[in-house]
């Protein structure tokens, strides 16, 4: 393939943006850094001076955001509203009740975890009203758009990448990828792994895409212990607890990365029916259940494993 | 307390996301009848067709299609056939925001022998 390709660490994540013109990297690497710097000071949940943190803080009702962060509250209610919950951006208090309230290398063992069952506030409780830019929710609850909002920084960044580069570009976070643009007359090469850390030749499978966006959500990575006991990053706003159901791992493809991300997650929280469910709402995508055993759903191609 | 907007090319980013949105959910229908994806992709921000507008022959078509019917590329007005249960032929308005359903991707993946860039949980 003749990608040119560079990568970095941001947001906490590998960051790696491909080009289909190398001439052109360099104005699409650019305009993908300044967008995640615009996405850092507006939706970090570990930043005092992000405009999330100054949101949850706030002791006023309704508070006027920018942009960017009405945005992907927007995108996050829209999340709660397909998944009927199992993807909620009130989640920001249970996710510090099980110890994740610092950047994920400063999460340490912080004693044992009161298991008692909390649901979460619920994301109908939060309103964003486009009009005026402003958040309602209620004093206290705190919002988290972790999920949501790296997916939407990938597809906000590949579109400004390709503004500015005028090539086809890919950018993925994480493992959260997007693109915008004329793919690559082969396609867009996506290994597939449960650890976006590993190395391509690694990966369990891969896929072509041409256009659209692919998201992994899974319980096998950002793992910690609480007094002994493993706890992981996803959790199911009905009980305000680590997941666990039947499905570890799970990557979507959608037309964009926020909608590939939502179902992803939302298959994990929703557990033994997620397969079915990604089958009726028509996405592509793959299911390691938690014995290992893979399940392709909804057109994704049936012979990938290598 | 306030929590001011911070003008910046984030704003920019998010105009032209939403031109991309709606290109796709636009390139979600037209692709129905094998109009294309790459046009509405790579103009990001551009006007789209709005209702009453003579321009919206795309939209038009897409939802003429019958649900489940076997499309061209075979993977595209399947999953887009609930995206209007009114009857009209007006072509939808501009959004701000992605519609109400999840948007699929206008080509199913296909199998390839080795990624260039990794999907995983991080």
């Amino acid at each position: 393939m003749g990608n040119a390709q560079s990568s970095w660490t941001a947001l906490g994540c590998r960051v790696d943006v491909l080009v289909r013109d190398p001439a052109r990297l360099e104005a699409a690497r650019v305009a993908v850094r300044r967008v995640l710097e615009d996405v850092d000071g507006a939706l970090s949940r570990f930043r005092p001076d992000s405009e999330l943190c100054r949101l949850n803080a706030s002791p006023a009702h309704r508070v006027p955001v920018g942009h960017l962060l009405g945005s992907a509250i927007e995108a996050a209610l829209r999340a709660g509203r397909l998944t009927d919950g199992a993807v909620d951006l009130t989640v920001g208090r249970a996710m510090r009740r099980i110890g994740y309230d610092v950047d994920f290398p400063r999460v340490r063992d912080s004693g044992p975890l009161n298991l008692t069952i909390e649901p979460v506030p619920g994301w109908q409780t939060v309103r964003f009203d486009p009009a005026n830019q402003t958040v309602e929710r209620p004093v206290g609850v705190e919002i988290d758009l972790g999920s949501v909002g790296k997916a939407l920084a990938a597809d906000l960044a590949v579109v400004e990448a390709l503004a500015s580069s005028g090539t086809g570009v890919l950018v993925s976070l994480g493992g959260d990828l997007a693109t915008a643009g004329e793919a690559p007359d082969e396609g867009w090469w996506i290994a597939i792994a449960e650890d976006s850390e590993i190395a391509p030749e690694d990966a369990d499978e891969a896929i072509g895409i041409r256009g659209g966006g692919v998201a992994t959500s899974s319980t096998t990575v950002r793992r910690w212990t609480r007094d002994g006991s493993p706890v992981h990053h996803l959790v199911d706003p009905a009980t305000g607890l680590p997941v666990s159901g039947g499905w570890r791992t799970v990557t979507v493809v959608a037309a964009t990365c926020v909608d590939a991300n939502t179902a992803a997650t939302a298959a994990i929280v929703r557990g033994r029916d997620a397969a079915e469910w990604l089958d009726t709402i028509g996405l592509p995508a793959r299911l390691v259940s938690s014995n290992g055993e893979v399940r392709r759903v909804g057109g994704w191609p049936t012979v990938a494993s290598r | 307390m306030q929590v001011a907007p911070t003008p910046s090319t984030r704003d920019r980013a998010l105009e032209r996301l939403n031109g991309l949105i709606s290109g796709l959910t636009m390139a979600g229908l037209a692709g129905i009848v094998g109009f294309g994806f790459l046009a509405a992709v790579t103009l990001p921000g551009r006007a789209q067709p709005t209702a009453g507008s003579p321009t919206g022959t795309t939209g038009s078509v897409g939802r003429a299609t019958i649900a489940g019917q076997p499309q061209a590329n075979g993977s595209v007005g399947r999953r887009h056939r609930d995206d209007d249960q009114s009857g009209s032929t007006l072509p939808p308005p501009a959004q701000s925001t992605p519609g109400p359903l999840f948007q699929a991707p206008v080509q199913d993946p296909f199998s390839v022998g080795q990624g260039q860039v990794v999907t995983g949980g991080s």
